[in-house]
């Protein structure tokens, strides 16, 4: 009872110590109190000193801490409060850097692709399915459709269908638009299928050999074949509005040269005038006739047809043709790559070497010499002015398009490095070695190979890499290199592999008949 | 020697790697020249600033953090050295007060481990959890509760 009296006197007292005497009287109780009345305290005290860093601190530096936070426990912060809510999605900042960095890109270049709509439309659509997030923040709405198409594709799970290939046993190129596959065969076909449904759309009829080469480029498809023509077509219509003869012998490979602005990223930093080349849009066929030809790229709406009435036997001399432009000589065997970057060509030939052109005044400015076998394939690095180059004879050249050196060697391969990639400064080779390689910057070392059966074809966009291989479509990590998943299986070919953001198309082979496979990984799957 | 002051008017001499860790500090130095006199830090306690040149005797001879370019994109938190760890395990209060004084001192890295140690706070919580963790009310309506659920379930694993 007397305790109880002294108490106010003991509370006075304490109110009246200095900060370091309050302290040491607290020590003095505490180091005297059971462990029941310690938790007691615990609770009491540990609220008090609890503090709502999001909401409290200047926003700036919360911003910083959701940084370093990952996209699950972001989502999470923004369900605490209003204030949370806000901090978090209030800021378009937040989520358009977490969108940019989940695509490999540079927050710059980011704006860019976003601004000129490159951006593939293929991802914008599938909001459709699914929850669809309200439109608190764009960038947070954009950024979730990227993370669950990811996810899908990391899980497998996709919307997937599987249809025989009408044109043809063997698919030799297949190229995608938002809504059609068009693929090219050995026999004289181009088909169109619906990429949703997988019927035939269409059939674009006139080649009289296997088309070897295809193209889309909007409504226009350019295509290739053994019979020696290149031809244009009208996608909407099937209609061939132009042959273009003038290559003796099977066209292999074609490039389309859009105007582009062709100014190194120092030259765009100094802010140097815009350069666009070529001033017109244009196509280089390359052919087994060693040669290769310039054409202006027609429009099959807006242009006059134009198709010689003579058959392939007997072509039209390439001067009445007024969209062939020249013919660049000096390969002295098949042309089997070909690739460009403004009025700059760069070709790949059966004779070892490879030849870079300009294309307007059609002079042979390098002839890049060093492989020991065939050259197979080509990959341009447009803002270092790099050849990268696979062949027959196992190495992956890299060259100076500017001074026609070779400045470095990629060993690895055994034998053939037939396919080549550079997307988001990556490059990936595959070859008939049956290893997929994944180089940092062409000038560094690579990672890890991988190995699956020998690989016939492949895509990559800095992300994830599709390769197919005899009996398999894989799916890897370019960043981590990992191994993900098998896309398919179980298949006796694969002949190639397509994909955008959201769907990938293999074109296989299965028990002596040819399917295209279509896996959609933005719709929802069927339970 | 450099000499700081606090806002209750406790003074620290720090050698002068020490100091120019911080890049608030740093500037004034060049700016000012160096001086006898003892730099202000009204918006920095005694008890705060004294964590803080822990910090930077510590990493004094760290070499100079590099100007990031992609200093928004997400960054990891799993990274934090056993020394910074155990530095910064300090209650909330203090917690707050270092990510304050970093933030105004403009000391980075300090600032990256005060907010690291935070984000590594939120992980992996509910929000539930969360608003215990930082004794945060739940301010929505059950109607806007229920609205921002369905506006995350995509990050939630299925």
């Amino acid at each position: 009872m007397a305790a109880l009296y002294s108490m106010p006197s003991i509370l006075t007292t304490y109110d009246q110590l200095p900060a370091n005497m309050q302290s040491f009287l607290l020590y003095q109780l505490l180091r005297r109190t059971p462990r029941p009345i310690l938790q007691f305290a615990t609770q009491t005290m540990l609220p008090v000193l609890q503090r709502d860093f999001v909401s409290e601190l200047p926003v700036e530096v919360s911003h910083h801490i959701l940084k370093f936070m990952d996209t699950r426990s972001l989502c999470r912060a923004s369900c605490v409060s209003r204030r949370w809510q806000d901090v978090v999605n209030g800021d378009a900042k937040v989520w358009r850097a977490r969108l940019s960095d989940a695509r490999v890109l540079p927050p710059a270049q980011m704006q860019c692709r976003r601004a000129d709509g490159a951006c593939d439309g293929a991802g914008g659509r599938v909001a459709a399915h699914g929850p669809v997030p309200v439109p608190t923040n764009a960038f947070k709405e954009e950024f979730a459709r990227d993370y669950v198409l990811d996810r899908n594709w990391h899980e497998g799970k996709c919307r997937h269908i599987s249809f025989v290939s009408e044109g043809g046993s063997v698919v030799t190129c297949v190229q995608l638009t938002d809504d059609y596959i068009i693929a090219g065969f050995d026999t004289k076909n181009i088909y169109v299928y619906d990429i949703t449904t997988g019927a035939t759309v269409r059939q674009l009829v006139g080649h009289e050999g296997g088309v070897w080469a295809l193209a889309v480029v909007g409504n226009t498809v350019i295509s290739g074949s053994t019979d020696r023509t290149v031809r244009i077509w009208d996608l909407e219509t099937g209609r061939c509005t132009h042959v273009f003869a003038g290559h003796s012998s099977t066209v292999r490979c074609l490039q389309v040269l859009l105007p582009t602005d062709t100014r190194t990223p120092l030259e765009r930093a100094r802010n140097e005038p815009v350069r666009y080349e070529p001033s017109e849009p244009l196509i280089v066929t390359g052919s087994r006739d060693t040669t290769l030809r310039v054409w202006k790229l027609p429009s099959p709406t807006k242009d006059t047809p134009y198709v010689p009435r003579t058959g392939a036997e007997m072509p039209p001399p390439p001067r009445t043709n007024p969209y062939f432009m020249r013919v660049l000589e000096g390969h002295t065997d098949s042309v089997r790559a070909v690739a460009g970057f403004g009025n700059l060509v760069v070709s790949g030939s059966y004779d070892f070497a490879i030849r870079v052109w300009n294309v307007v005044t059609g002079q042979c400015l390098h002839v890049l010499e060093g492989h020991t076998a065939k050259v197979y394939t080509l990959a341009l690095d447009t803002n270092l002015h790099l050849v990268i180059s696979g062949s027959l004879d196992g190495t992956i050249r890299v060259w100076d398009w500017d001074t026609g050196a070779c400045v470095r060697i990629l060993r690895g391969h055994l034998t053939l490095v037939g396919l080549l990639a550079l997307d988001h400064n990556t490059l990936v080779s595959a070859g008939a070695d049956a290893t997929l390689r994944v180089w940092d910057h062409p000038m560094q070392q690579p990672m890890p190979t991988h190995h699956t059966n020998a690989i016939t074809c492949f895509q990559h966009d800095g992300t994830k890499i599709v390769s197919g291989a005899d009996g398999t479509v894989k799916l890897w990590d370019v960043r981590t290199g990992a191994f993900v998943r098998d896309l398919l299986s179980g298949l006796s070919g694969v002949w190639q592999v397509r994909f955008d953001r959201r769907r990938c198309v293999a074109a296989v082979h299965r028990n002596d008949v040819s399917f295209f496979e279509v896996m959609d990984f933005g719709a929802e799957p069927e339970c | 020697m450099v000499k700081l002051q606090s806002s209750d008017n406790e003074e620290f001499e720090v050698g002068k790697n020490v100091a120019v860790q911080s890049v608030l500090i740093k500037n004034l130095l060049e700016d000012l020249g160096e001086s006898e006199e003892a730099i202000p830090l009204p918006n920095v306690t005694g008890k705060v600033l004294k964590k803080v040149i822990e910090y930077c005797e510590h990493h004094k001879d760290d070499p100079p953090p590099l100007r990031d370019d992609y200093d928004d994109v997400p960054k990891r938190s799993d990274d934090i050295e056993p020394w910074d760890e155990k530095f910064i395990k300090v209650d909330q209060e203090l917690l707050f007060e270092i990510l304050l004084a970093s933030n105004y001192m403009d000391i980075k890295p300090l600032l990256d481990l005060g907010c690291k140690t935070v984000a590594n706070m939120i992980r992996g919580k509910t929000p539930d959890e969360i608003r215990k963790a930082f004794n945060i009310v739940d301010d929505f309506t059950p109607e806007e509760k229920e609205q921002i659920r369905k506006e995350n379930e995509w990050a939630e694993d299925r």
